[in-house]
């Protein structure tokens, strides 16, 4: 049973750092009044500057009704079926919405992990960000129109603070942590479109804390896409990319988990890999995707 | 009308007699009419006709409110008195814990509850040697030693009951306290024995305002007045200061007004600020304050006292601190927030690592329609329901406490429910049309709802929203025919409102004499009003007019009923001792056999050496 944490670390720490963008929310994601309220006021920002802290982080699942449909993002432009030798012969999924070209291969692997750690991989995680251990903020600047503005600068960073939560069990909206100066911050540029903030694809460095594993894992050709919500209601959202095999197990070395584990980890992710074939036809990067719902917060420099 | 509480502990009895009982002097008013109360919410007191003289109120004895009591044992033994919290509550009364506090008396719940409450802080003043040296100022030469008990009354006793003891009274005392000592083999017990004496006392518990008679008329001085001057700008007793003034006759005149003058510039009239908005704005309500926890995820405990702090600091800063114009309690867009009401309104908290309790000042966005008090939890969040908002709870909270109008009671038997979501009526707006439209509803419907349904942007525990169950929020209305926008709208009308300062004056009233003010003191309330306005609606300057005004010393006169048979011969000889020190007073203080007379240490069947208590 010892086994169970480690192996929620190990996940964790993938799941922190996702952040390719992809596809659309669920029908159930977007703010109440975003299907009622076309008015100009509702797009218009109260102020240029919003930031949103990462509310909850869960690894996208294959639908376990429908095999193959999967949220994520096509992350190398191009449908895979079983077989192409580009992706390490993995077909790619299918999004719950019919979108083709979804690489996202932990989809089908987290459910694995989760019959091994009886479904507590989330529940670490939540866990980490209600104690304030693994706070993100997406910070989003010149906002001029919160339904359409073809520019913004986005802000990826880590912040402190004992947050409230409330009885969802989910950090409280709007409150206020501090920026954690020393840790790695991602800039970049977005857009908004149809009320929905989208960046990348970027390399998206992310900050993961969970158990006692601290570190920072590289998300490669990352995409985001969530709603924003103009009054604070809650923003839907995918973030996905690729994790480069390598630096997850150089990761590993430095973590306290059994040797056997490890190995069993490196085994799976080998299995699995679908992106950046080599020269020798392996598979150095993972794909995955990460369902995260977002709060308006505020940053102190 | 006759109350009648008795203290255990030695028999103590007390007896309160008519004055404290009788109820306010009124006119009816008829608040059944809706076409009367559309007049009042009008605003236009210049319809009316011209008040009548002033009649004073008949003088009540007033009970200590929980504050009062705290702060009366603070400021005579030391701020760091850990004070009981099981006491008799706060009886409210109208919406009023200064109104309930004089027409409660105590139940024989409460007085245990004090005696309780006394012998733990008597026995706490004593265990520290540090602070038994501020209580015993000498050393006994023996177990019982009667110079160093009396020392320790003359001490602290007119601290105490706020005025100063009669020789009878501190032999009497004395004599308990050699008594006890003697029985218990410890001076310090008999000491404990007196202090816990005087803090059941109700010469202790009740405020003994009740003024001398003089033409037909009663008029508060000396320690009366001090009593009422303090306890109504400290909620608190008189310091030394003030006593001594009292003691020598000289608080009238210009030494009044240097009193007054210093206590509304000393930190204490923050308490008795407080005290006034607890009771105005009815903030103690705070404590019951409970959400539904699925609706409303962000609801913690803490709510409730950090809704309560903001109002407080808000008041404080702008009528203490700025010393500026009240009416920016409603329209202010500075407010005090801790991490908890600053996630709520979606402002930054500006400290790092601060903890819960931290509350800083910020200025919310001009952006936002959150203003004043009435964008405050306190009201947003109290004036709702635990699972919706309450357009109605809040158009009343604002026509009875920030207009002062008299709204009434739904018509009986009439059915107040709202009726569910549908298709046709998503949001609390079109469901309470059907009030608005009803004929028994709609005379006060319209009056609350046109308010309320402007603050519909605000959620049952005051976070701003857009939407009602998917609906874009129409929060546009009027009040008495002045159109608003938004809730900052409503903020702005009612800042301007010719009743509101009006209100302000009468509820300041009302606090002051624990009675519900009505026509016969309407010459005094609009002094009040006037004063208040030409003063530029500074509190503090309101506060001075109030207690250095005519009507502060005036009380009616009343006649003194028989006092109720007493148990014994010797309670009665003791009643005729007490009832000679003011001969006029509502009140006697009755001391039954074993401690009336000091002479007879032989009777301590109430006090015994397995069980002091």
């Amino acid at each position: 049973m010892r086994l169970i944490p480690a192996i929620c670390a190990v996940f964790a720490l993938m799941v922190s750092a996702g952040c390719a963008p992809m596809v659309p929310p669920p029908a159930d994601a977007g703010p109440i009044e975003a299907s009622v309220d076309a008015s100009p006021s509702r797009c218009r920002p109260l102020s240029s500057r919003m930031s949103f802290v990462l509310a909850r982080i869960g690894f996208v699942r294959e639908d376990p009704m429908r095999a193959g449909v999967a949220d994520g993002y096509d992350l190398d432009n191009r449908v895979s079926m079983e077989g192409d030798v580009r992706t390490c012969r993995h077909g790619d999924l299918v999004s719950p919405d019919g979108h083709m070209g979804i690489d996202n291969q932990l989809a089908s692997l987290i459910p694995s992990v989760d019959r091994m750690t009886g479904g507590a991989l989330d529940g670490a995680i939540q866990a980490a960000i209600n104690n304030g251990q693994m706070l993100v903020v997406l910070r989003v600047e010149g906002i001029d129109d919160l339904c359409e503005d073809s520019e913004v600068r986005v802000s990826v960073v880590r912040v402190s603070g004992m947050p409230f939560v409330g009885s969802d069990q989910l950090v409280d909206s709007g409150q206020t942590f501090d920026l954690m100066r020393t840790a790695p911050m991602t800039h970049t540029t977005g857009r908004i479109t149809g009320g929905t903030l989208e960046l990348g694809p970027v390399d998206l460095p992310l900050p993961v804390a969970v158990l006692d594993a601290q570190f920072v894992i590289m998300f490669y050709g990352a995409r985001l896409r969530v709603s924003i919500a103009p009054d604070g209601a809650d923003g839907q959202g995918v973030i996905g990319g690729g994790i480069s095999l390598a630096e997850f197990m150089s990761i590993l070395s430095t973590l306290t988990i059994p040797n056997d584990l490890r190995t069993t980890v490196n085994g799976a992710l080998t299995l699995f890999a679908d992106l950046d074939r080599d020269a020798m036809g392996k598979c150095q990067r993972i794909s995955g995707a990460l369902r995260i719902t977002t709060r308006p917060a505020f940053v102190l420099e | 009308m006759l109350q009648c509480t008795t203290l255990r502990k030695y028999g103590l009895a007390l007896t309160l007699t008519a004055a404290a009982c009788t109820p306010p002097v009124s006119p009816p008013v008829d608040v059944t009419d809706v076409t009367s109360v559309d007049a009042t919410a009008t605003g236009d007191v210049a319809v009316r006709p011209p008040p009548g003289p002033y009649v004073p109120h008949v003088p009540r004895l007033r009970r200590l409110t929980r504050s009062q009591y705290r702060h009366s044992l603070q400021d005579v033994f030391g701020a760091t008195l850990v004070i009981p919290r099981a006491l008799e509550p706060d009886i409210v009364s109208e919406g009023s814990s200064s109104v309930g506090s004089s027409e409660s008396s105590i139940s024989q719940r409460g007085t245990e509850q004090y005696e309780t409450a006394a012998y733990e802080i008597a026995e706490q003043l004593l265990r520290e040697p540090a602070r038994r040296a501020t209580v015993v100022p000498c050393v006994p030469t023996a177990v019982r030693d009667d110079g160093c008990t009396e020392q320790v009354v003359r001490a602290h006793g007119r601290r105490v009951y706020r005025r100063a003891l009669e020789a009878s009274e501190i032999a009497t005392l004395v004599a308990l306290g050699a008594r006890a000592a003697t029985t218990l083999n410890s001076f310090d017990r008999g000491i404990e024995y007196v202090i816990a004496t005087m803090l059941q006392s109700p010469d202790f518990l009740f405020r003994e305002e009740l003024g001398r008679e003089q033409d037909g008329e009663r008029r508060y001085e000396g320690f009366a007045l001090a009593s009422r001057l303090s306890f109504f700008l400290w909620d608190g007793p008189p310091d030394d200061a003030l006593l001594d003034v009292a003691g020598r006759g000289e608080l009238r005149g210009d030494e009044l007004a240097r009193q007054v003058d210093r206590m509304l510039a000393d930190a204490k009239l923050s308490r008795g600020l407080e005290a006034f908005v607890e009771d105005w704005l009815r903030l103690g309500e705070l404590d019951e304050l409970t959400r539904d926890a699925v609706i409303f995820p962000a609801f913690a405990a803490d709510f409730g006292p950090s809704a309560r702090e903001e109002v407080q600091r808000v008041v404080r800063y702008i009528a203490l601190e700025r010393d500026g114009d009240f009416r920016e309690l409603l329209r202010t867009r500075e407010t005090y927030v801790n991490r908890r009401l600053a996630s709520l309104y979606g402002v930054a908290f500006p400290v790092r690592d601060a903890p819960p309790t931290q509350f800083e000042r910020v200025t919310l966005p001009e952006s936002q329609p959150r203003r004043g008090l009435l964008g405050m939890a306190a009201f947003l969040a109290l004036q709702a329901h635990p699972i919706s908002t309450s357009p109605t709870l809040r158009g009343k909270y604002v026509r009875e406490l920030i207009l002062c109008e008299a709204i009434p009671a739904p018509p009986v038997g009439v059915d107040t429910a709202i009726p569910p979501p549908s298709s046709e009526n998503r949001t609390l707006r079109s469901r309470l049309e059907f009030h608005r439209q009803a004929s028994s509803c709609r005379g006060c419907h319209r009056l609350l709802d046109n308010i309320g349904l402007g603050f519909e942007n605000f959620d049952a525990i005051g976070r701003f929203r857009r939407a009602d169950n998917g609906v874009v929020i129409d929060a546009r209305g009027d009040i008495d025919g002045v159109p608003y926008e938004d809730p900052a709208g409503i903020a702005g009308i009612l800042a301007e409102h010719p009743s509101f300062p009006a209100c302000v004056a009468s509820r300041l009233y009302r606090h002051a004499w624990g009675y519900h003010d009505d026509e016969m003191q309407r010459a005094e309330l609009e002094r009040l009003t006037t004063s208040f306005a030409s003063g530029g609606y500074r509190l503090r300057a309101l506060m001075r007019t109030l207690v250095l005004g005519e009507t502060f010393v005036r009380a009616a006169n009343f006649a003194v009923l028989p006092l109720p048979p007493l148990p014994d011969a010797g309670a009665a000889d003791a009643s005729d001792a007490s009832a000679a020190r003011d001969a006029s007073a509502a009140v006697d203080v009755v001391t039954a056999t074993d401690v009336s007379d000091a002479s007879d240490a032989s009777d301590a069947s109430d006090v015994t050496a397995e069980d002091g208590r």
